[in-house]
């Protein structure tokens, strides 16, 4: 039962939802295709400055006495640059939420449901999320809690079935470093930096909802790090078992990867195992990002925020469509134009800029406060 | 709509209750219009960087106006949002007058 107004989660259930939310289409969705055969490297990389960054979002709160990031930029920007861009943050997550749900319209398009319109999927799939939010932010953490062992399950499996079915041939992992440090960090920056470790930036509206604020750093840093040991065991997989070529070339090449299972002529096509866990995946990340969206128009218009719910949850499906005309515009945009307009300045940019003017407001009122106390 | 209300508030609570308790103007509509109007904006640009288009014509390419096709499906679940904006909206004001004439 919901307590009247502020609702908290526990450490646990924050850790829990930061390692899905980052799992969630990451594991996916083929990524970091510069740095080839090394991307176990580049995601080693992308995990640890991950750590950092969520470590620095925790900082950031505990600097600003515990405000969330909407509270925050009324505070640092004022009243009517304040409102801007917190209009900004809320557009920017209601996008990433249209672009995670085009991802599963289009895995299911292509996959299991190929005759079925992807506008009916995305909105069908836009409804459990709708209710999610509606109920909370305490149910989307049970409701994460009671996933999770399914997803980390599935994907260790499925790792497990093709080694066992020898469909993992190791040496196309090598050469490692073949072509030195460059195509790495090619793909550490911006994109895997951006994708998913710096998308945690939604949570910097969430945090402040932990029962024990204190260990919120600590905990964050740990999820990041458990996300990013299993984003690389699953890139481990699809260059295993695809070899570089052919997972350059697939658009989800854990799908793919999966399909190559076949063990005592008895269990195949687990591949719909892969399609469970963007559907969990995406249904967390796009219930978070929903949220974190609607508490910033909670926050701005002064309303709560279930009476946008049925409004503004029915534009995300109309917005997933709408943003690009196919999959491949959906890729180059997401992947080539969005980290440059849209990550790097939200993600890193405004945090950063966030820190220095609240440093200078705190230190403007130190200095008050001092000069009347002497 | 009360325990929606109390289901849904974290860090904003004090400032929603303060706000709720001074005035209570509803502007779903207003807000459903602001979040469509910039989105599709957002997407143009993007439209516009990607095949070098005129602003105009990526607003035409990312909806082209055409009743029939597949995109009305979305549309449609776009327009129910509205009338459920403009419902609140209604619903609200009505609580409002009524709570007026109540005091008077």
């Amino acid at each position: 039962m919901k307590a009247n107004g502020n609702e908290k989660i526990s450490l646990w259930q924050l850790f829990i939802l930061i390692t899905i939310f980052a799992i969630g289409t990451a594991v996916v969705v083929g990524t970091g295709e510069e740095a080839k055969q090394d991307v176990w490297i580049s995601e080693v990389i992308a995990a640890s400055v991950g750590v950092i960054i969520v470590w620095s979002y925790f900082q950031l709160i505990s600097f600003s006495d515990q405000k969330n990031l909407y509270e925050m930029l009324f505070f640092a920007f004022g009243k009517i640059l304040g409102t801007f861009m917190c209009i900004l943050y809320a557009l920017y997550f209601f996008y990433i939420a249209s672009r995670n749900i085009r991802d599963f319209g289009e895995l299911m398009n292509i996959t299991i449901l190929p005759f079925t319109p992807m506008e009916v999927i995305v909105i069908a799939m836009m409804l459990p999320v709708m209710y999610t939010v509606y109920l909370g932010l305490e149910v989307l953490a049970r409701v994460t809690e009671v996933i999770s062992p399914y997803i980390i399950g599935i994907l260790i499996v499925v790792g497990l079935l093709l080694f066992f079915s020898e469909g993992l041939q190791f040496t196309h992992l090598l050469p490692i470093l073949g072509e030195g440090f460059g195509p790495v960090f090619e793909a550490v920056f911006p994109t895997l930096l951006t994708f998913p470790y710096g998308e945690v930036i939604v949570f910097t509206v969430i945090m402040t909802a932990t029962t024990r604020f204190s260990h919120v750093g600590k905990v964050g840093g740990a999820a990041v790090a458990a996300s990013g040991l299993l984003i690389i065991y699953a890139n481990v997989i699809q260059v295993a078992a695809l070899g570089v070529d052919l997972k350059t070339r697939t658009l989800f090449p854990l799908m793919t990867a999966a399909r190559e299972i076949m063990l005592m002529e008895f269990i195949e096509r687990v591949d719909i195992l892969v399609v469970f866990i963007l559907m969990c995946g995406v249904f967390i990340k796009v219930s978070v990002f929903f949220y974190a969206g609607l508490k910033g128009l909670e926050y701005i218009f002064l309303i709560p925020i279930n009476k946008y719910i049925i409004p503004i949850g029915m534009l995300i499906p109309f917005f997933a469509v709408l943003n690009s005309v196919n999959i491949v515009e959906h890729f180059e945009e997401g992947l080539v134009i969005v980290p440059y307009l849209l990550h790097l300045p939200l993600q890193f940019g405004i945090p950063v800029l966030l820190f220095c003017i609240i440093w200078m407001k705190k230190r403007k009122n130190k200095s008050v406060s001092g000069g009347i106390a002497s | 709509m009360e325990r929606l209300h109390k289901s849904c508030c974290t860090g904003n609570d004090k400032r929603v209750e303060r706000r709720k308790l001074e005035v209570n103007e509803e502007v779903v509509t207003l807000i459903f219009f602001v979040i469509l109007v910039s989105m599709v904006l957002l997407m143009a640009v993007f439209d516009t960087i990607i095949y070098g288009m005129s602003f105009l014509e990526s607003i035409i390419h990312i909806y082209p106006f055409e009743l029939g096709t597949r995109r009305t499906i979305v549309t449609a679940a776009a327009v129910v949002g509205l009338l459920v904006a403009v419902y609140i909206d209604y619903k609200e004001k009505k609580n409002q007058k009524g709570q007026q004439s109540v005091n008077k």
